[in-house]
């Protein structure tokens, strides 16, 4: 399978439950400051096989989910997959059981894991339906923004090319 | 007396959140309950008071494994209310959406969720370290019903091109042209996904069911058609509400439907649509099914993972041939006049009938709307498969009986997020 695009960012989340929309308003604001010649950037559920065939789209994969582990509300995890695991099963939000650590078992399994991927997971605390992202979490997100951001440019052979 | 209680809490491999609750004494299986506990998310109730323009995008929100079913029985049903029959390209594009969508969702039930009950896995993460090949001509498989979605329906998940009367935009000829390939290598591979299926090591176990679904006289089910079974029953979705009752259980969120003239539980979906519309079939695909050795006929539904196969098969069939005579319309759409009153239609979803009905008062807005999907109309038959099946199996040891009570439910593939819609509202007066 080739994959088209260099960078894709995945936000991950249900944008009604509270703290869970942490993933997709990271993407959302990403979507906005940088060039789509560069980086997709798109918002998923987190169902496995829609992220294993998103992820098989480029060699470089930022995904952010929000995940329950115990942790102060608003820390947050950045595991580069590299050199880390991710905690199995532990911090996927999705209602069908089947989400983010799934899909990267399956991705990696089926020898299609990107050659980067790096998970960003922001602690959240409140994941009622219809509840307002906790103010600790949106600080989270102002900060992941940034450093994604950062990152990217890294990525980027010429700094600051194709970068809005 | 030697009394057993199975206990699922949260069952894997559905869509949805449910659990399931199996009482055996003396070795009889006296009591089984699906218990459906995902909160009820009343969309009949909010889509009171909405215009009739808006039914297609809100209903598809309804569930994200089958948002077409939705959006082709809320069209079709107030299409029926508008007087409005699609023909030529506008009706075969319908066609070609539902076929997406059941490609989409049949090969995510068959390699994903069902596959590991048959190969002894937990599920398909473990089945694709052994299997990877497997999962991995399922997962393409899958892509090319979300590029049928994407072309048609304009993304893939949640479409947003389908409006009353047609589409908002029909796309041009040239745009199917690379997906024809693709659809060629599908086929073929879909082909061997029956061939597999067909050696999976069944449970021998039959019941008498009332088949319902949708019956065409010239066509496979999707969008028309009558409301059928194998007892007789023949007709239109209009009457719906005079044969079918839904009632509530106090352990389920999702209203459960029965036959209201005899409070019979029937089935719903590929089965019932196997075996009330066999004929209609692409040849290709009685092939298949004579070769795999259900010609015609399937009782049992450890079987359903084939008969789903065979229905994959006859999706692509039925896909490319759409594709190949594919002319883009003059029109994305007929005009829509408006009128008040109702309108009612049933369509076949991956999973099976889902009816909908809509009431318009003269400014186009919502007064009153009712949806039911496949798996409430199921969820007594699960409950008598379990009932009479389990019973079979008690020389199990205690794991191995418990995962033939959760097979048993994923034979039928259900979608509990779909189907629950029920509040049970407890006042306490003091």
């Amino acid at each position: 399978m080739s994959r088209s695009s260099q960078i894709i960012v995945i936000g991950i989340g249900n944008p009604d439950r509270g703290d869970d929309a942490a993933g997709r308003l990271v993407a959302r604001a990403l979507g906005q400051k940088l060039s789509s010649h560069v980086v997709s950037v798109c918002e998923m559920s987190g169902e496995a096989l829609a992220l294993v065939e998103k992820m098989t789209q480029a060699s470089i994969v930022f995904i952010i989910d929000a995940c329950m582990s115990g942790q102060k509300s608003g820390d947050i995890k950045r595991i580069d997959l590299r050199d880390q695991d991710l905690p199995s099963q532990q911090g996927d939000m999705s209602s069908h059981g089947f989400g983010l650590s799934a899909a990267i078992d399956l991705a990696n399994i089926l020898g299609q894991l990107p050659a980067i991927c790096i998970i960003y997971a922001i602690e959240g605390e409140n994941y009622a339906l219809g509840a307002a992202v906790s103010p600790s979490v949106q600080q989270a997100i102002d900060k992941v923004i940034c450093r994604i951001e950062d990152e990217i440019v890294n990525f980027i052979p010429m700094k600051g090319a194709g970068y809005a | 007396m030697t009394r057993k209680t199975i206990k699922v809490d949260y069952l894997a491999r559905v869509e949805g959140e449910g659990g399931l609750k199996v009482t055996i004494e003396e070795g009889v299986v006296k009591s089984a309950q699906l218990n459906i506990f995902e909160p009820p998310r009343f969309f009949e109730a909010f889509m009171r008071g909405r215009h009739y323009t808006e039914t297609p995008d809100i209903v598809a929100r309804i569930c994200g494994i089958c948002p077409v079913a939705y959006q082709m029985s809320a069209v079709h049903a107030l299409e029926n209310l508008f007087g409005i029959r699609l023909t030529g390209q506008l009706r075969a594009l319908r066609r070609l959406l539902y076929c997406g969508e059941w490609i989409e969702s049949h090969v995510l039930h068959i390699y994903m969720l069902h596959a590991p009950d048959f190969l002894g896995y937990e599920g398909a993460i473990d089945m694709a370290r052994d299997h990877s090949m497997l999962v991995r001509q399922g997962l393409e498989m899958k892509k090319i019903g979300n590029d049928i979605l994407t072309l048609v329906g304009g993304r893939e998940i949640h479409p947003i091109n389908v409006k009353i009367g047609g589409f908002h935009r029909a796309p041009r000829k040239n745009e199917f042209a690379p997906l024809i390939e693709k659809l060629k290598w599908a086929r073929e591979t879909a082909i061997k996904t029956v061939e597999w299926a067909a050696e999976l090591d069944f449970p021998d176990r039959q019941r008498d069911y009332i088949f319902v679904a949708l019956k065409h006289e010239e066509e496979y089910p999707f969008n028309e058609g009558h409301i059928t079974s194998n007892h007789g029953l023949n007709i239109s979705a209009q009457d719906y509400d005079a044969y079918f009752s839904e009632q509530h259980v106090p352990y389920s969120t999702a209203l459960q439907s029965r036959l209201r003239q005899c409070g019979s539980a029937y089935l719903v979906g590929p089965l019932a649509r196997y075996n009330l519309n066999f004929d209609q079939l692409s040849p290709l695909t009685k092939e298949l099914a004579h070769a795999a050795g259900i010609p015609g006929s399937c009782r049992n539904p450890y079987q359903s993972i084939l008969v789903r196969a065979l229905e994959v098969v006859y999706a692509f069939d039925e896909a490319l041939s759409i594709l190949i005579n594919y002319e883009q319309p003059e029109y994305s759409f007929v005009d829509v006049k408006l009128k008040a009153g109702r309108g009612f239609a049933a369509t076949e979803a991956p999973r099976g009938l889902l009816y909908h009905r809509y009431e318009l008062d003269q400014a186009g807005l919502i007064l009153d709307a009712q949806i039911v999907p496949p798996t409430s109309q199921n969820q007594a038959s699960i409950e008598e498969d379990l009932k009479e099946f389990i019973g079979g199996f008690m020389d199990l040891p205690e794991e191995q009986l418990q995962h033939k009570c959760e097979q048993t439910v994923r034979n039928y593939d259900p979608c509990i997020s779909c189907a629950t819609h029920f509040l049970k509202l407890e006042i306490d007066r003091v």
